[in-house]
């Protein structure tokens, strides 16, 4: 029987640009404006907040903030 | 290879390094991912380490390496998040937040509930830590609020296997193995195992 300790598989990593990027993409694509924006708007209360997109979004911006 | 999972062993408590902290959250990935796919979706689900500073990653299905939703055995979508840290001097792995979303097709706007939970919310915050949201308005409601944004309190932690059985038991979504039942059981024991570990200490409670 295989031993389970031995199976190290390296584990994936994003980096803050890697995460950037992808909001970036995904808030131009749904919200018309880019990742810092997206993150200023969503700091001063200028985005619904339960919106599910804004809310799927603010995900991945408390990732890189 | 075999790969057997060691639920055992995931009780973790204080971990001294960073590379502790990494295999621990990828065990959990494992937690979380056998009773996603003993149920509800084959999909994989990983643990993706946020390169930062201090230990930070997350636990989900993911394109490229964003977190994102999965297709359900009844063709319908969820998605699923767990982001870990390490808390109190001790270093515990801790879940941050975590989004439990039932959607009817692959666009968050269809969503239908969703259950999140934020351990450290960014202050005023004056609702339940672990809500509910529940996307319909019932025609007795008056208040003021649009009930879909009502943070409907959800105790103190929904787990993905009470999650998962809603999804089997009440919207009909076909289970993968026959075996669904035990093996949430296994994987939701573990959960809790360290759950009522930390509440006994009064500093860790959330």
């Amino acid at each position: 029987m295989a031993i389970v300790e031995d199976d190290y598989v390296p584990t994936e990593t994003v980096t803050a640009g890697e995460l950037r990027a992808a909001l970036d993409s995904l808030s131009s694509e749904r919200m018309g404006m880019t990742a810092d924006g997206f993150i200023a708007a969503l700091e001063e209360g200028q985005l619904d907040p339960y919106d599910p997109t804004v809310a799927h979004l603010a995900i991945l911006a408390r990732l890189i903030t | 290879m075999i790969r057997r999972l060691r639920i055992s062993r995931f009780s973790p408590g204080s971990l001294r390094s960073d590379a502790q902290a990494e295999r621990t959250a990828r065990e959990f990935g494992d937690l979380v991912g056998r009773a996603v796919n003993a149920t509800v979706s084959p999909a994989p689900i990983r643990f993706i380490r946020n390169e930062r500073e201090y230990f930070d990653g997350f636990i989900a299905h993911v394109d490229g390496k964003i977190p994102a939703r999965l297709p359900l055995t009844n063709g319908r979508y969820m998605f699923v998040y767990h982001r870990l840290g390490l808390r109190r001097p001790e270093r515990y792995l801790t879940t941050l937040e975590y989004g439990y979303w039932y959607q009817a097709n692959a666009d968050p706007a269809s969503w239908i509930f969703r259950y999140e939970y934020q351990r450290e919310p960014k202050l005023p915050y004056r609702y339940a830590r672990c809500h509910v949201h529940v996307n319909a308005a019932p025609a007795t409601y008056a208040g003021v609020t649009e009930f879909s944004k009502l943070h409907l309190p959800a105790g103190d932690r929904v787990t993905v296997e009470s999650f998962l059985r809603h999804l089997i038991e009440e919207h009909d979504v076909p289970p993968i193995s026959p075996k669904w039942e035990k093996i949430l059981d296994e994987t939701e024991a573990a959960f809790r195992k360290i759950q009522n570990r930390r509440a006994r200490d009064p500093a860790d409670s959330n």
